[in-house]
């Protein structure tokens, strides 16, 4: 069997052809076409039928259209109100923020939204600040090009340190981020602004304890990143000084008058170190510990230096009828390690290592031999060119706890000028001497000590060298003597 | 009777030779219902059958085709038997209506050939759609009874 939703139809059709083609006046014609219009009016009645119930779907469609726009203009008006609420409650949020929200044209700079915190960080009615260039509130116009740069390369600026002017003028760190957005149909840039400026303030007062360049030193970025045990090893150059007669001076002072004689001091040596590319360790008292991690000239300059501020000091002491000071410095060169000491509550930054160690014994044999600055071999030899220095050779010592006997040097470039120049006048003689000293030929040697100090009858060093081979000469020495001078004490 | 015979898709011109069988062994139909087609349900042991769900199907032909040639060859033999057919749609389309008609129509004409006929038209009851679909397809039943059947939503 088949199936043909319209073979009634078609059924219609051909009965209706096979009548027109057969005889029409033929008996059983008429009973033909009378059931062909039967059968016509039962397909109207179901064409009817089916157009009605097309009209009703149709009706019914409309309707639902309708009904479709009816419930899409309700949700578009739900969707508004929705829309409204949500900028409502987002704008209450930001307004509320406690972080200054600023929108600024790209292309002007022209701040088109801020939100209420912005004002009073910028010193400024808030509704006074739209219209206004970002670049107003920039210590450093350029930083808008720099943080514009950076928003294009890489998409979005986070954390940055911006000096922020304010309207009085006056100075806050902000720490800054960017996004770029299109607000009001305007490509514009957010900055979210975070007043840090205490917080900068407390780390440039922990910068005083821990200085940025020994953060740097120990590749650290921030304090906080610092734990106990870090430390570098290498070959450095390391540096005591200390001051030689404040103990007699502080006994003539009150606590507050030796803190800010200490200080004075202090503030004036310091700052040299850090010019010469080291940094303080740290304070031992009056006496300061630094490290020269580049090379050993910038340990020895400083050190020029250092004692150059000294006499300049001194200068100024004398002409308030102070006491002039003395200060004592010890350089040696070789490898130490440099790194942070303590525990987890306090920790502070030290060196380590028998060179280090030697240092400090060489600051102390600075009185000993009357002299302001000795270094040792190992830094002499680690100077770029010993000839711009004014360095003559000081003795062979052994300190105390060491084995090993050591070549020691003078520095007296910041000797005052007539005696640095009488130095350099006998430097000749004077090292003429110390080879016969050595060699043990005492005759010679105290003859050219005499020399040097016939012209130069205020050198300590070389009256030291006079009475050593003056007594040597009376008592003789043991073949095995090396010229060593042995310390018995620190 | 010829009318009746040439408006129904199974009833082409040509004679149906009568002759009383048992209860048919054809095979029961059960389909499943799709997103376009209704769930059909023909139960021929117990002269039960039923369509239900939505029907605008691609091709009408291609679905129901099968589906009333079997269903007309079955009522084609019935004798003093009892059927009952529940239609319980949503939405059909035209064409879907002319396949109804004439289901309609040869419902009713088994009815009048001595068999009791029960249609049950179901319908949710705020479906005025459905409902007056329903009460056009009864009106010309004259053998058939006929129920409008409303369901609680």
């Amino acid at each position: 069997m088949s199936f043909d939703t319209f073979e009634a139809e078609a059924g219609v059709i051909q009965k209706a052809e096979e009548l027109l083609r057969g005889d029409l006046t033929a008996h059983g014609c008429r009973e033909g076409f009378e059931g062909l219009l039967g059968d016509y009016k039962k397909l109207l009645k179901v064409s009817r039928r089916i157009v009605r119930m097309s009209d009703r779907s149709e009706k019914g469609l409309i309707s639902a259209r309708n009904q479709i726009q009816e419930q899409q203009a309700s949700l578009e008006k739900a969707h508004q109100e929705l829309k409204r609420l949500s900028e409502h409650r987002l704008r209450t949020i930001v307004e509320a923020t406690p972080i200054a929200i600023i929108i600024s044209r790209v292309d002007t700079g022209e701040i088109i939204y801020t939100n209420a915190i912005a004002g009073p960080l910028m010193g400024v009615e808030t509704e006074q600040l739209a219209g206004r260039k970002v670049t107003d509130f920039y210590v450093d116009p350029s930083e808008k090009k720099f943080l514009l740069d950076k928003l294009k390369n890489d998409g979005q600026v986070d954390h940055y340190e911006l000096r922020v002017k304010k309207a009085d003028g006056s100075i806050l760190w902000g720490d800054v981020s960017q996004r770029y957005l299109v607000f009001n149909e305007l490509p514009c840039v957010l900055s979210a602004c975070n007043d840090i400026s205490h917080l900068k303030k407390m780390n440039q007062a922990a910068s005083r304890f821990v200085p940025a360049e020994y953060l740097s030193f120990l590749d650290k970025k921030s304090l906080v990143d610092i734990n106990l045990g870090d430390h570098v090893t290498d070959v450095m150059t390391v540096m005591f000084s200390d001051l030689r007669s404040f103990t007699s001076i502080s006994e003539e002072m009150t606590p507050q008058q030796n803190f800010n004689f200490v200080n004075s001091y202090l503030g004036r040596v310091s700052p040299v170190v850090r010019d010469f590319n080291g940094f303080i360790v740290k304070y031992l008292g009056d006496g300061i510990m630094a490290i020269f991690p580049e090379c050993a000239d910038d340990g020895v300059q400083a050190g020029i230096e250092k004692l150059n501020q000294v006499n300049i000091y001194n200068e100024e002491r004398s002409k308030v009828g102070r006491l002039p000071i003395k200060i004592g410095i010890g350089a040696n060169t070789g490898h130490m390690m440099v790194g942070m000491v303590g525990e987890k509550g306090r920790m502070q930054g030290d060196a380590f290592s028998d060179n280090v160690n030697l240092t400090s014994r060489l600051e102390g044999l600075t009185k000993f031999y009357n002299v302001s600055f000795i270094i040792s071999a190992a830094t002499r030899d680690a100077l770029k060119d010993t000839s711009k220095y004014n360095i003559r050779y000081l003795d062979k010592v052994q300190v105390k706890g060491k084995m090993k006997a050591l070549d020691l040097y003078e520095v007296f470039d910041s000797d005052l000028p007539g005696m640095r120049s009488l130095k350099q006048e006998t430097l000749e003689v004077y090292q003429q001497a110390m080879e016969h000293y050595f060699s043990k030929d005492f005759t010679a040697a105290q003859s050219l000590l005499f020399k040097v100090l016939q012209k130069n009858p205020n050198d300590k060093v070389a009256w030291h060298h006079l009475m050593n081979t003056t007594r040597h000469l009376e008592n003789g020495v043991a073949d095995t003597w090396t010229g060593v001078n042995v310390m018995a004490n620190k | 009777m010829r009318i009746m015979m040439m408006i129904l898709p199974t009833l082409p011109l040509k004679p149906i030779s009568r002759t009383r069988t048992k209860k048919s062994k054809m095979n029961n139909i059960n389909i499943e219902a799709t997103e376009r087609s209704p769930q059909i349900d023909f139960n021929f042991q117990e002269s039960s059958f039923s369509i239900r769900g939505e029907s605008y199907p691609e091709d009408v032909s291609e679905f129901y085709g099968d589906i009333i040639d079997q269903f007309n060859d079955y009522v084609s033999n019935l004798e003093e038997a009892e059927v009952t057919f529940d239609f319980e749609l949503i939405y059909f389309n035209s064409s879907t209506a002319k396949v109804l008609m004439g289901l309609f129509d040869q419902l009713d004409e088994v009815a009048s050939n001595g068999n009791k006929v029960v249609i049950n038209w179901c319908y949710e009851e705020d479906d005025d759609n459905m409902e007056e679909l329903g009460e056009e397809f009864g009106e010309d039943l004259e053998h058939a009874e006929f129920n409008m059947l409303p369901k609680a939503v």
